[in-house]
């Protein structure tokens, strides 16, 4: 799984009526639990709408897809 | 003698529209009590259409989502992941910053610059710092 394939993934994340992504297969339990909460937190993740906002929000999108990849890295 | 800025008043704001310590009841009665004073003190109110905005920048400070901000212990987790949590958790207070400065800067407009108040002016507003919860009484509820 690439970063692209998480990018990917937590773009589908954000979207309304979409249902969350799964975990990858090969996870364990605590990984399992840091990635649903990832993935709940990048569905909560939307723009208020002002000025300078944009940039850091997508600096914290991408923190979340860093956290998301380090998690599928660390698999067995 | 404490004296009591916009930005204590915004923080109270931000922390009655926050969840509460631990989610206890008891600490959401105190945020609020603490606001209403605060409001009462400065002579200002986050009522209306007017405040709207006001309302938005902070109640998104309050609630940035973060991966973790559902436990009340994560050492393990936090442990495993700590590089990426760590960056994350950097980037995240960026963006809280940029709400509270940009609901400062609402507030401002809103209100004209504020001047201080003390603890005097804020205890004479109502504020009771003895009905703070002690965390010590709601242990059982953690």
């Amino acid at each position: 799984m690439t970063r692209d394939d998480l990018h990917a993934l937590a773009r589908a994340a954000q979207t309304a009526g979409t249902p969350p992504p799964p975990p990858p297969p090969g996870l364990d339990a605590a990984a399992t639990i840091m990635w649903r909460t990832t993935v709940a937190s990048l569905a909560a993740l939307q723009p208020l709408g002002i000025d300078g906002e944009h940039a850091l929000l997508d600096a914290y999108f991408e923190a979340h897809v860093d956290l998301l990849l380090a998690i599928v890295e660390e698999r067995p | 003698m404490i004296r009591y800025s916009l930005d204590d008043l915004l923080a109270a704001y931000t922390r009655a529209a926050g969840r509460p310590l631990y989610g206890l009841a008891a600490y959401k009665v105190w945020d609020e009590h603490v606001l209403e004073s605060m409001c009462r003190c400065f002579g200002v109110s986050f009522e209306g259409d007017i405040a709207a905005p006001l309302r938005a920048a902070l109640e998104r400070a309050a609630h940035v989502p973060h991966p973790l901000s559902e436990f009340l212990e994560a050492t393990l987790l936090i442990r495993r992941f700590e590089s990426a949590l760590d960056a994350l958790g950097a980037r995240r207070t960026a963006l809280v910053t940029l709400y509270r400065e940009h609901a400062r800067a609402l507030a401002i407009a809103q209100w004209g610059e504020l001047s201080e108040r003390t603890e005097d002016e804020l205890r004479a507003a109502g504020w009771d710092p003895a009905q703070e919860p002690k965390l010590d009484d709601y242990i059982d509820d953690i």
